[in-house]
């Protein structure tokens, strides 16, 4: 298996890199979705990443002709996706306070908003629909060597960070009221939340696709909570269950020629049933 | 939040303030002043403002009116431990109590041995040291609310401020946790501000009472607030005299 993953390795080397690249730039965020109760938010997330995805699909049908040529880049399906999908963390993340609509009814109305108009826009633009279908059967795409070394960067940059500032994340995801009396501007840290999730779900969205965006996110924090016994491992312990588990179902798939984005969240699900079910059974 | 006014050992000076929402204005024309060493009870019964006084003291509500001092110590809160009337935190997340009472330290640039050192102090304090690499979730709930007091006591305040710290919790354990909040404040001058919709325990620890009535607030030593007339309108007369007595017994 593992010399037939190397024997493929100049054909599918960029996709392999951007698929490990994003299953740790997610999970090294996604144990605060999951601190602080929020899993739903981010399928919601990645569906508003789709709908920018097929704005700007719908846009370019809807041009062409005209002289609007830089509407047809690559830049600007990621701008679009990377917008909604920060447009749909704002959202889900400040809404919700007041008024009669809670932040999950919230989450859920951008969930199914996306999902309607994502269809609904492209549905008679048949190279749209087919790249709508992809992103939401999860086709791992790939990228090329700049955008790998963005998303590499971007993992950095995301670990240093929630290195450097996880007591404060902690105590924001824990307890908002204590963060907030001793000194944090709640608002500042939700705003700058609410951005980088936007930005790196809008990213992950263009080579992952929903499925393996919102399981890289979700799946590995999940399992990590299972077996850390504090929430500061999880920042350490959830990226390295992302990276081995995405190479892993990489290297499955490419065995079994499977499609290799299922592969890995099914992998990680049953990873996260089987240290559930063990922790049940030890405490039995 | 006027911050530069130094008044010997004043830690907290609220000068004819006016505390609201929107239009719609909770309290008016407060008074008063915490020193070190005072143990101050803010009573009152649900929605009288109770919580609106100590997040303007915690400088999370801007007053409509007056001025709210804080020592020049306590200006950048470091020196001000908050217990908060319950903790938002999902009991799916598992953590310790180490971690859990460490998470006070925020904002504190301190070295390991030292951040340990304030860590054993805090838990010794609040008798959870046995219990340092336990489960927070499997605290019973009097332990649960030590932890809190632990996690707000570890920055080693000056001030510290606890909003309705023993709701739901038996009356052994509520003594036994108010017992430990007045040792620290008569043997570490501590000074507390606790908010409590319990006369009977406000007169009984307190040496200062802020009692809120109407939008009104009543404040100075429980000893002459506790005499005045409106108590009696806020508690009414039966249920002061009940709690007066009991107040008695229990010094006694």
């Amino acid at each position: 298996m593992v010399q037939e993953f190397i024997d493929s390795w100049p054909l599918f080397a960029n996709t392999y890199l951007a698929g490990w690249a994003i299953a740790v730039l997610l999970s090294c965020v996604g144990w605060m979705v999951i601190a602080r109760d929020q899993i739903f938010i981010g399928a919601a997330v990645s569906q508003a990443s789709t709908l920018g995805i097929a704005v700007a699909l719908f846009l370019s049908s809807a041009l062409t002709g005209h002289d609007f040529s830089w509407i047809n880049t690559g830049w600007f399906t990621a701008a679009m996706a990377v917008c909604f999908s920060i447009a749909a963390a704002l959202l889900t993340n400040f809404g919700g306070q007041t008024g009669r609509l809670s932040r999950e009814a919230i989450t859920g109305w951008v969930f199914l908003v996306s999902s309607s108009f994502a269809v609904v826009l492209l549905y008679h633009t048949p190279i749209g629909m087919k790249e709508i279908q992809e992103r939401l059967s999860s086709s791992i795409i790939g990228a090329d060597q700049g955008e790998i070394i963005f998303y590499v960067c971007l993992s950095l940059i995301t670990i240093a960070g929630m290195m450097f500032t996880r007591r404060a994340w902690i105590l924001l995801a824990m307890d908002p009221p204590m963060a907030e009396a001793v000194g944090l501007r709640l608002w500042r840290w939700e705003l700058s939340w609410s951005l980088w999730l936007g930005l790196i779900v809008g990213l992950s969205i263009r080579s992952g696709g929903t499925l393996y965006t919102f399981g890289c996110l979700v799946l590995p924090p999940l399992v990590a909570n299972q077996v850390c016994k504090e929430v500061s491992k999880l920042i350490i312990v959830s990226p390295l269950i992302g990276l081995v588990f995405s190479i892993v179902g990489f290297m499955v798939a490419n065995y079994y020629d499977l499609p290799p984005a299922q592969i890995t969240i099914a992998l990680l699900s049953t990873l996260l049933l089987i240290v559930w079910l063990g922790r049940r059974m030890v405490a039995f | 939040m006027d911050t530069t006014k130094p008044v010997d050992n004043t830690l907290v000076q609220l000068t004819d303030v006016a505390l609201g929402y929107g239009r719609f204005t909770v309290l008016r024309a407060v008074n008063l002043r915490v020193n070190t060493g005072h143990f101050w009870c803010i009573v009152g019964r649900n929605g009288e403002g109770k919580t609106t006084l100590i997040n303007s003291i915690l400088g999370m509500l801007n007053p409509s009116g007056g001025s709210v001092s804080l020592a020049p110590s306590l200006s950048d809160k470091k020196n001000i431990g908050f217990v908060p009337h319950r903790c938002v935190l999902s009991p799916t997340i598992s953590t310790t109590v180490r971690e859990f009472v460490s998470l006070g330290l925020i904002n504190h640039r301190c070295r390991k041995t030292e951040r340990s050192e304030r860590l054993n102090w805090a838990l010794d304090q609040m008798g959870l040291f046995k219990k340092i690499k336990d489960n927070y979730w499997t605290l019973s709930s009097g332990q649960r609310q030590r932890a809190l007091i632990a996690r707000a006591l570890i920055r080693r305040p000056k001030l510290m401020i606890l909003d309705e710290p023993t709701t739901g919790l038996d009356f052994s354990v509520e003594h036994s946790l108010l017992e430990c909040l007045r040792e620290l404040n008569t043997r570490h001058g501590l000074a507390i501000i606790l908010v409590t919709h319990d006369l009977e325990v406000a007169l009984h620890y307190s040496s200062h009472l802020a009692v809120l009535y109407d939008g009104n607030v009543h404040a100075g030593p429980t000893a002459e607030i506790s005499s005045q007339d409106h108590l009696i309108k806020v508690f009414g007369e039966k249920r002061l005299s009940q709690v007066r007595v009991t107040s008695k017994e229990a010094v006694s």
